[in-house]
């Protein structure tokens, strides 16, 4: 009998269930043994995982892993950027009660993005959001900028306090390549399922009454502005 | 188990750990809405293969290409061609293609379960295989394009 794919063996180390056959094949084969015996032995909770489970402490711990998915939408990210976020004019809203706002930091200078103004390269960004009685904030950009119809990659995600306004614990860093910043922002009472594009992003939030905005930065180069 | 997939598809373990790490970080957030085996290993197969793919295809752009191509057919019973085959055409293989090639080549689905976990038809599977196997560099006035 062929061996039984990496998705089985794995489904059976959850608990799930499997055909005669196959548990029969397995109990006898060495090479499905070895990695059930692998992918089930203990090992050391690491230090961003414990992480996971204290609020407090929560951030991505490893850098390079979002820099990595990031870097390919044209931002980079920027961990623990402190940002003096003293009162500015009130929030950029879009649509509904939800609101967004970018707070941009360019040298040493913050200043809550106005909804018109170009953000440059080396730009970091960090969004703020009003749930307004959401639970969950997903935050895309796109995975192609040179095509809009290329699908939506995700930056991050996270349950969010519904009440009041709520900063979010990453920042991301514009960087010099052609083609505008375009943030997704989506306010949930569930976790965001994977999506493909916009047309599936709204079909999902009309379902779920969620809310999205689309933000649009334009990018420049031109230091003078 | 994420990180033992993540390892198969990535050589890089330095990456392995990252996109497995990523993976993590996302089905916590997502964890109240876990349901039974069946569903968590589908989004795990699923998210995993997709952010690999977008690493490779972002450790491509970083990389010059330095014109290796497959010499023939991609031969997707060998798990280690098929690897280098998508580390070497995901510049220009299309994601979804490059996600049914690892889920059958590297993780051996069968054409069902790749189905179940990417939700594409059966039929669109095995035309992504297809495509894929016959996909070569193109040549004209002998200069790669």
């Amino acid at each position: 009998m062929k061996h039984p794919s990496f998705l089985q063996l794995d489904r059976m180390t959850l608990g799930g269930n499997t055909d005669e056959a196959t548990a029969h094949h397995v109990q006898e084969c060495a090479q499905c043994l070895a990695h059930l015996d692998r992918v089930t032995a203990d090992r050391p909770i690491p230090a961003w995982a414990k992480d996971l489970g204290n609020p407090r402490r929560r951030r991505w711990a490893n850098v390079w892993a979002l820099a990595g998915a990031t870097a390919a939408a044209g931002l980079g990210l920027v961990l623990g950027l402190a940002i003096d976020t003293a009162d500015g004019p009130g929030m950029v809203t879009a649509k509904g009660s939800p609101a967004v706002g970018i707070y941009v930091k360019r040298d040493q200078r913050v200043s809550l993005w106005d909804g018109r103004s170009a953000v440059r390269p080396g730009d970091s960004l960090r969004l703020k959001v009003v749930p307004d009685g959401f639970s969950f904030v997903t935050v895309f950009t796109r995975s192609d900028r040179k095509h809009r119809d290329h699908g939506l990659l995700e930056l991050h995600t996270a349950p969010v306090s519904p009440e009041g306004e709520t900063i979010l614990p990453v920042a991301w860093r514009v960087d010099d390549r052609a083609g505008d910043e375009v943030l997704f922002v989506v306010l949930s009472r569930e976790p965001v399922p994977e999506l493909a594009d916009t047309d599936q992003l709204s079909e999902w939030s009309d379902s779920q009454n969620g809310w999205w905005t689309e933000l649009n930065l334009q990018k420049s180069t031109n230091l003078e502005e | 188990m994420i990180l033992a997939k993540c390892s198969r598809m990535l050589d890089d373990p330095d990456e392995a750990h990252d996109v497995a790490q990523e993976t993590f970080t996302r089905l916590w957030a997502r964890r109240r809405t876990v349901r039974d085996a069946k569903a968590v290993t589908a989004w795990l197969y699923r998210t995993s293969t997709r952010l690999a793919i977008d690493r490779l295809r972002l450790r491509a752009r970083l990389e010059p290409d330095n014109g290796a191509e497959p010499a023939g057919p991609v031969d997707l019973e060998d798990q280690a061609a098929a690897r280098m085959a998508i580390q070497t055409l995901c510049r220009r293989a299309p994601a979804k293609e490059m996600e049914v090639v690892l889920l059958s080549a590297v993780d051996g689905l069968t054409h069902v379960e790749i189905s179940a976990v990417t939700g594409r038809s059966e039929r669109t599977v095995r035309r992504l295989l297809a495509s894929f196997q016959k996909r070569r560099p193109s040549r004209a006035n002998g200069r790669q394009v």
